[in-house]
């Protein structure tokens, strides 16, 4: 008794502790830093300046205090909600479009072992799939509460995107998965750390290329964000699905949706990036390790990087176009992409 | 003559789309580092601490011009109101002892309520008496009635004008002759 | 008779005929400054020079009298030269003030160089310096640089006015028009001399710098100072009245009208009643507006047991009288004419007289309300009489009328202006003032005319018609003495003077119609005469062809 006792105290206690050192520190860290990053960023490719006025005295910083204004006045704000008759809904769809965004983040492997692991499940990709997909039923519901045409319309189109891409972004993830015979994600990281022909890396963008280019697509597109962001487009849709959220139902939304760029930075690094291996290191020396987790932070914030700047260059589709796209070209792509791949392996193992 | 349009016809590069979003990041890329190194390109004005200068041709409250001797300019001929498309310019003629200038306003009214700063007045005036170049902005007030700026709040504005035309000061005498009236007609 | 070409058209005129009239005749115009058809003919402008065959230099087409198989052009470029040089020559010493000038707008002078000249000044030294603003007497002020010395104010002074003030000093360009020492413009046409002025150099004391020409709104209206009715033009801008100026009528006042006339305007500016006065309670009274003073009146004709008394003046217009003449013979009440105090007439157009509307009136009171007494039968009645009401305010009230109107119960005059007679009264009702109120009058000369309302009128006033349409309503319920009326309060003296003219036998074939512009003289046994103004051809047609009317080129005018 006394030792299920120690072990479960054991289990729960790391998982806390891990939690709050990913999830919370690494995870929320980068989102909230997003919220600046993301308009001072457009700003300056922009010719502008962007955010610089919040201030404490005659500190600046450049505008980096938003981050802290931006939360006080989100919390404070009158939250305002819509004559609906789906109130309860109205107030539970950010919770549902947030939570599972965080959730995701339980089986990405920061770092080598369990230990920079929340939670180490054989499942692991598929974890992913299930979670990251309920993500839009908070903006579906809370398109439906708000009691708004523009939102319904905004929801409408979240949910025939989403049904569109889920499909192709999976079949683009199966390659990765018959390559590296595994859909444990701390498997498929390690295995990207060898070499083929002894100086390439062997990791899944080097593999499975147009896998990559297609995960990265169907990614921003289940993410909602330009140039798929039809589910908002202002100029049609006011605002889409969020149009009656106000203070912190809409920041919120705003909050899951920066997740999710973090996520996609995680899960597109973990799987074609190498994960948190670094080519020709090998060990457990602890520098080794924080080099390890370092490079895992460092390729996210590229992919991060890479996402706001598509989503900068990049003008809107418009919805049939995404619908097209998803269905005649992304999905027969991620199929052929599983054939060849498929022949291929069989060559491969023959020889 | 038509303008030619040509239509673009691209290739399957270009219609694939990878490469050109690619580009295009590369392009985008190039532009913030050329912002973030340098800051020549941003158009940004800080409005409370930089403000963007009036251009010549801005036309703000009015202002009634002054003589050399500090008399206000008009001669109440009433071009102003006659060519004012929003009748917005009252104005009471007087006679004064001048006999050279005849005639003054006693008082000159507009309504800024209803002026729509077209500048016709200034243009019809044959006096350069009237101008709506004082940079100013209407004033905004609680009542309707602190909207009228009174012959008084014109006044106030004026500075001797440079123009020479119309309405100059002279002596006057029965022998003498007319210096600086307009001899075409 | 004589057969003359001008500019190809061809045209038959009396032996005698200027030139210029059989242009006009014609259908072509000259253009004249110092010509003026009431006046004698200098010739002395130019401005008129016309070129006529197998005559070497041009000719004043004002002056030349036409032959038989004269052929005249005004067109052709001898003459348009000639034209352009006069204006160059008049405009030689011309201060071109025009944005101070109160002419701008209706000057001759302008017009003339527009349309024959538009050529810029090639006068190299200073211009002739005259006195400007300089007072000729109580109505007129001098601007002698603007003279062009056409003498047209010299002739009126000298041939209408008779008074000769006028005169015309020093020679060349230093002429200037003056009058000699001790003597000022003082007679009682001097305003005339304004009028016909065709530039800015005479303009009334009164009207100057008061408002731009092209503001005014200008109507066609008759005079009501005295009995001779002249025809005016009354302008008016923003409600107000700014000015009456003399109108063309042959049949009336040719091209004049007296000082007085115009004076009017001032005698009732700023001074019309809006408010009238009805009692209180407790011996107290208040002001109020017109209907509070009818509904007392109302009252009083319903309880009223000895008599009723209508006082009509002879100022009222036809229809007016129309009106209550019928009012009171429903009312069986007993009507009385009082006149206005006469003033000094003269021969030219004053009349002693100075009631505008003496024969219409008594016309149709004659037919309405037989049997009318004067202001003297008023006083011998006035003891029978429990309730008076008096119409229009400026009777003249001596001492008995007073005295007899104040041992009367119950007194109301209905009035646009304040006097003896209203202090005295009981109830005070405000008319509607006189240029807000239409209708038509006769002349001392038996000559009907239309008066215009160019004013809106005060929504707390009433005019005459309707307040007697109120009160038969009032007093006389539905019943067959009201039904017996013929008009409302919504009637228009246009409706009521044809109903006037089938029930006044005086007026017998007239309509409001046929007295638009210059009116109707009263039928002669049952006959309209044909009006003595055509559009060509007769001696009387003449027309100032100058007189300063403004041409409206594009819309200016903007609300009211």
């Amino acid at each position: 008794m006394h030792l299920v006792d120690n072990v479960l105290l054991n289990i729960v206690l790391m998982t806390l502790i891990k939690f709050a050192g990913f999830v919370l520190a690494f995870v929320m860290g980068i989102a909230t830093v997003l919220t600046w990053a993301e308009r001072k960023y457009s700003a300056v490719l922009q010719n502008r300046i962007g955010p610089n006025r919040a201030n404490l005295g005659t500190i600046r910083a450049g505008g980096l205090l938003h981050m802290l204004a931006d939360p006080i006045k989100m919390l404070t704000k009158e939250d305002f909600a819509p004559n609906t008759p789906n109130p309860i809904l109205f107030r539970l769809a950010p919770l549902l479009a947030f939570v599972p965004a965080l959730l995701v983040f339980a089986v990405i492997p920061f770092g080598p072992g369990d230990n920079f692991q929340v939670s180490n499940t054989s499942l692991g990709i598929l974890f992913i799939f299930a979670i990251a997909s309920l993500n839009v039923y908070g903006s579906v519901i809370g398109a439906w509460a708000s009691n708004n045409k523009w939102s319904l319309m905004g929801g409408l189109r979240i949910s025939a995107q989403m049904i569109s891409y889920e499909v192709a972004i999976g079949l683009s993830l199966c390659g990765i998965f018959m390559i590296y015979g595994s859909l444990d994600l701390q498997d498929i990281a390690r295995r990207q750390g060898q070499l083929l022909l002894g100086f390439i890396p062997a990791w899944g963008i080097v593999l499975q290329p147009f896998a990559f280019v297609l995960y990265l697509a169907c990614a921003i597109a289940e993410n909602k964000r330009a140039p798929f962001d039809v589910a908002e487009a202002e100029s049609e849709l006011t605002a889409g699905y969020w149009t009656e959220y106000s203070a912190m139902g809409f920041a919120m939304f705003a909050l899951a949706e920066f997740i999710e760029v973090v996520l996609i930075g995680c899960v597109g690094t973990t799987l074609f990036l190498g994960g948190w291996t670094i080519p020709g290191l090998h060990g457990d020396a602890w520098w080794i390790v924080v080099l390890e987790i370092g490079g895992f932070a460092f390729k996210t914030v590229f992919l991060i990087w890479l996402q706001m700047t598509i989503r900068w260059t990049l003008p809107r589709f418009r919805y049939d176009q995404i619908m097209r796209l998803g269905w005649r070209i992304l999905l027969p792509a991620a199929l052929l992409n599983l054939v060849v791949t498929g022949i291929v392996l069989t060559f491969v193992e023959r020889a | 003559m038509a303008k030619v349009v040509n239509r673009m016809h691209p290739d399957f590069a270009t219609q694939s789309y990878v490469i050109e979003a690619f580009k295009g990041v590369a392009l985008v890329t190039r532009q913030f580092a050329r912002n973030i190194f340098a800051k020549k390109d941003v158009v940004t004005v800080q409005y409370p601490e930089d403000r963007r200068p009036y251009t010549p041709r801005f036309r703000g409250k009015h202002r009634l011009m002054l003589r050399d001797d500090k008399s206000v300019r008009c001669v109440a001929c009433m071009l102003c109101a006659t060519a004012c498309p929003a009748n917005c310019i009252t104005i009471v003629a007087q006679q004064i002892d001048d006999p050279a200038i005849e005639k003054a306003p006693s008082s000159f009214d507009i309504d800024l309520l209803k002026c729509i700063y077209c500048g016709f007045c200034e243009e019809a005036c044959p006096c350069d008496a009237i101008r709506l170049d004082s940079g100013v902005h209407t004033i905004p007030s609680f009542t309707r009635r602190d909207q009228k700026a009174g012959v008084i709040n014109l006044l106030s504005l004026g500075t001797a004008s440079i123009a020479a035309q119309g309405g100059e000061h002279r002596a006057h005498s029965h022998e003498g002759t007319a210096h600086g009236r307009s001899s075409g007609h | 008779m004589a057969k003359v070409t001008v500019d190809g058209i061809e045209v038959e005129v009396p032996a005698g005929t200027s030139v210029l009239r059989a242009a006009k005749q014609a259908g072509v115009d000259v253009p004249v400054f110092c010509y003026h058809p009431g006046l004698t003919i200098p010739a002395n402008c130019r401005m008129c020079l016309v070129d006529i065959e197998k005559v070497p230099k041009p000719l004043p087409a004002c002056y030349t009298e036409v032959t038989d198989g004269m052929v005249v052009r005004t067109k052709s470029e001898k003459v348009q030269a000639t034209q352009a040089a006069v204006l160059e020559f008049i405009l030689l010493n011309h201060p071109v003030d025009c944005p101070v000038c109160d002419q701008a707008g209706e000057c001759v002078l302008q017009e003339h160089y527009i349309t024959y000249s538009a050529k810029p000044s090639r006068l190299m030294h200073d211009k002739v310096g005259k006195p400007k603003a300089k007072i000729l007497g109580p109505t007129v002020i001098l601007d002698a640089e603007r003279c062009i010395v056409c003498t047209r104010c010299v002739r009126f002074c000298e041939e209408v006015s008779k008074s000769n003030e006028l005169t015309v000093e020093s020679r060349g360009e230093h002429s200037e028009i003056t009058v000699p020492e001790g003597v000022e413009l003082n007679n009682p046409y001097s305003l005339n001399v304004v009028d016909i002025c065709p530039v800015g150099a005479l303009t009334s004391r009164e009207f100057r710098f008061q408002k731009r020409v092209w503001f005014l709104d200008m109507k066609d209206s008759v005079c009501t100072g005295c009995a001779r009715g002249c025809s005016v033009r009354v302008d008016s801008h923003k409600n107000k009245v700014d000015r009456i100026v003399p109108r063309y009528n042959p049949d009336v006042n040719k091209y004049w009208m007296c000082d007085a006339g115009r004076d009017s305007l001032n005698t009732r500016r700023d001074k019309g009643l809006t408010l009238g006065v009805v009692p209180g309670p407790n011996d107290t009274v208040r002001e109020a507006p017109a209907l509070d003073g009818l509904r007392a009146i109302a009252g009083w004709l319903k309880e009223s047991q000895e008599g009723v008394g209508i006082a009509l003046s002879a100022s009222l217009t036809n229809e007016d009288a129309y009106a209550w003449a019928r009012l009171a013979k429903e009312l069986g009440a007993k009507v009385y004419l009082l006149k206005r105090a006469g003033w000094q007439g003269d021969d030219i157009l004053r009349q002693a007289d100075r009631d505008a509307n003496d024969a219409g009136v008594r016309a149709t009171l004659t037919a309405l309300a037989p049997g009318f007494g004067d202001a003297k039968q008023l006083v011998k009645d006035a003891e029978s009489l429990d309730t008076l009401i008096v119409l229009d305010n400026e009777i003249a009230a001596d001492s008995a009328l007073v005295e007899a109107i104040s041992d009367i119960a119950n007194v109301a005059v209905l009035t646009d202006l304040a006097g003896k007679l209203s202090e005295a009264a009981t109830v005070v009702v405000p008319l509607t003032q006189l240029h807000a109120r239409e209708g038509t009058v006769v002349n001392c000369a038996g000559w009907v005319q239309r008066i215009a309302a160019p004013l809106k009128p005060a929504v707390t006033t009433v005019t005459p018609i309707a307040a007697a349409a109120n009160l038969a309503h009032a007093v006389l319920g539905h019943g067959e003495h009201a039904l017996a009326l013929d008009f409302t309060e919504k009637t228009r003296p246009a409706e009521l003077f044809d109903r006037l003219a089938a029930a006044v036998p005086a007026f017998a074939g007239l309509s409001y119609a046929v007295l638009a512009d210059h009116g109707r003289g009263l039928p002669q046994d049952g006959v309209v005469a044909a009006a003595r103004v055509h559009l060509n051809g007769t001696p009387e047609w003449e027309p100032d062809p100058v007189s300063p009317t403004y041409h409206r080129p594009f819309h200016l005018r903007r609300g009211a």
